[in-house]
């Protein structure tokens, strides 16, 4: 992989020709062909999608109904219903609101997750649903065990994060979802931070649902994806595009993803979507992960070096993504971002990272959070490094 | 492919009720790029390979990377190429009246063939033969087929009620199959008339032979595009009108 030639097709690091952007678990840049795709759709063939015989529709339909494949083959999906989402947080609360719960029913979940994965649940335990949420080992990753020991009669679903968004841990998705598959457990996975980052197969993983951001694998914000083993849950939305037929007495939900995706869609973002997982493969998801990973041992090993800073969760590369994060002792990490901003123009996230109870069980406040992707350099993390040694030393 | 129905059959003057195989036809619309380009009556099977060898075929995409997606609905082909506004503006010429068969190849830019590939006369013949095995065939007697094969042997057979159609298929699976046309040859079991011929000369197939007869345009293509033409094909001889057998 040549991260100078992927550059290329970034326009930002054109118009900011300092910036160093480790924000990518936030949001990732956008390279141009997908930009192009979205503008292609804009300009060349706008129309709505399903509705209409004119030419334009049926390209815009093609183009729309391709996106759902190319996705899919991107998650390895032979079969299943792909779901063009707002975003993961659109996907879960999809899954959460669908299930047909009964008082007493049982989800777990855990700590380390995201408030997009953990406010759908908890919100349920007004119905009489219980949720148990299980801690990781100290190194920030799951023991399946516990969620073995978890699992009751009425446990109905386990959900759960595949890599942390706030300190980067790879989580045994693989393992958990067998010992669910085994119970009888329908199991859901926020891949938001892994399926950027990392080749994710969701017939290996023998998952249940698999829910993602687009904004974050290069696509356009406002595109996620859900994807269901099976189509089991009442849909969210009910309107146009998504029924097979109405009547003031009846109406028949239309099949496949039509379903679930009530009103017009993000049509261009879907596209630019697919582009991006198009753009992902051509790379490779192994030179992207071998890439992410050597960097990521290069920050984490210079980081432990620095005095006054702690680095979070399992340090070994191969357990983790490219999110990294880090305080300075007696230091707030919002000071620290803006320092980093300011001083050497790179781009960071500070704060609770949407996983306030996490900082909590860690005794935090908060973290400084430098997140890579495929067009980050050994360069800018040396940069960083520098900086940070530098803070600890001035402040 | 093929259906049951209930017919009356006379014998010597003698009615009686019957149950007789008959093979399927449906109609097929392409759509290119959002516009329809044509409907077939086609035989309901290898519909995906009938699309792209038709494509193929009548030079309206010359690779596979020209093709976004294929979309079967029921009766309709939805073709989106790469270029989603190309227009696929195609001059109908009416080369063929059997089966209404069309074809939009400019003669004045007929390709050449150019491949060493002959075959052998026991080759063509045991081709022949194989083509004229097929079951649907032999059972409906109401379709014709194409045998696509190289030297090794059949590569693909398909049926279907015309056999513009069956040889549009062999070569759309063929293309799926990344084959090399240079290095196979056709055998069909209804006449080489130009149209078929043109087809071939597409996709730079060298060499077609059939069990039936040959007509004069399809000996002047196979003349001009050095294509190897060879008509009443059976265990006990051939007739070659263009070219050369080995």
């Amino acid at each position: 992989m040549n991260p100078e030639k992927i550059r290329a097709d970034f326009s930002i690091f054109s118009e900011h020709r300092d910036l160093i952007y480790m924000d990518s678990a936030s949001t990732s840049l956008t390279p141009e062909p997908v930009l192009d795709a979205i503008l292609e759709y804009y300009r060349s063939y706008n129309a709505n999608v399903g509705r209409g015989v004119h030419r334009l529709s049926q390209i815009a339909s093609a183009k729309y109904e391709n996106a759902h494949s190319t996705v899919a083959k991107f998650i390895n999906a032979g079969s299943g219903v792909i779901v063009f989402t707002k975003n993961t947080t659109e996907g879960i609360n999809t899954v959460a609101s669908g299930i047909k719960w009964q008082k007493g029913d049982k989800i777990i979940t855990s700590i380390l997750e995201h408030h997009s994965n953990l406010l759908p649940w908890l919100r349920l335990r007004k119905i009489g649903v219980e949720v148990e949420i299980i801690n990781p080992e100290t190194n920030g990753i799951l023991d399946p065990a516990d969620f073995e020991a978890a699992i009751t009669d009425r446990t109905k679903l386990v959900a759960l994060t595949h890599a942390s968004n706030a300190i980067g841990t790879i989580q045994p998705i693989e393992k958990i979802a067998r010992i669910c598959k085994d119970r009888g457990v329908l199991v859901l996975v926020d891949g938001a931070q892994s399926v950027p980052h990392l080749k994710v197969d969701v017939e290996a993983s023998g998952l249940d649902f698999l829910c993602f951001s687009g904004h974050k694998m290069l696509g356009p914000t406002g595109t996620g994806i859900l994807w269901m083993r099976e189509p089991v849950i009442e849909p969210l939305f009910l309107g146009g595009g998504m029924i097979e037929e109405v009547t003031l007495e009846h109406y028949e939900f239309a099949g496949g993803y039509e379903r679930f995706e009530g009103g017009t869609p993000n049509i261009g973002g879907a596209i630019g979507l697919a582009r991006a997982c198009e753009y992902l493969e051509e790379v490779g998801m192994d030179e992207v992960r071998s890439h992410e990973e050597r960097l990521t041992g290069q920050l984490i090993d210079g980081l432990r070096e620095i005095e006054r800073v702690e680095v979070y969760g399992d340090p070994d590369p191969e357990k983790r993504v490219g999110t990294v994060s880090f305080n300075i002792d007696g230091l707030n990490p919002h000071d620290v971002a803006h320092i980093l901003d300011e001083s050497s123009n790179i781009m960071v996230r500070s704060g609770h990272h949407c996983a306030s109870p996490l900082m909590a069980y860690m005794h935090i406040d908060g973290s400084v959070r430098a997140s890579l992707y495929l067009y980050n350099t050994e360069d800018e993390v040396e940069t960083l490094l520098a900086t940070v040694e530098r803070i600890t030393k001035v402040m | 492919m093929i259906e049951e129905i209930t017919v009356i059959r006379m014998t010597d003057g003698e009615s009686s009720e019957a149950v007789e195989e008959v093979v399927e036809e449906m109609p097929l619309a392409l759509y290119v790029n959002g516009r329809w380009v044509q409907t077939a009556m086609i035989s309901p099977s290898m519909i995906k390979e009938f699309v792209i060898g038709h494509l193929f075929a009548e030079k309206v995409v010359k690779a596979c990377d020209e093709i976004e997606s294929i979309q079967i609905e029921e009766n309709i082909a939805k073709v989106l190429l790469k270029d989603p506004l190309g227009i696929v503006n195609l001059k109908k010429v009416v080369l063929s009246g059997c089966g209404g068969g069309s074809s939009f190849l400019d003669e004045s830019k007929l390709p050449r063939i150019n491949t060493e590939f002959t075959i052998d006369w026991r080759m063509a013949s045991e081709s022949m033969s194989r083509v004229l095995g097929s079951e649907i065939h032999r059972r409906t007697r109401g379709v014709h087929s194409v045998g696509l094969f190289n030297k090794e042997g059949e590569i693909v057979i398909a049926d279907d009620i015309g056999r513009h159609n069956a040889l549009d298929k062999v070569i759309g699976y063929a293309i799926g199959e990344n084959i090399d046309f240079k290095e196979t040859f056709v055998g069909v079991t209804g006449r080489i008339s130009s149209d078929m011929v043109l087809k071939c000369v597409a996709v730079e197939i060298p060499i077609i032979l059939s069990k039936g007869a040959v007509t004069s345009l399809a000996v002047e293509i196979g003349k001009i595009t050095g294509m190897t033409i060879i008509g009443f094909v059976s265990q006990h001889g051939m007739r070659i009108y263009t070219g050369r057998i080995s």
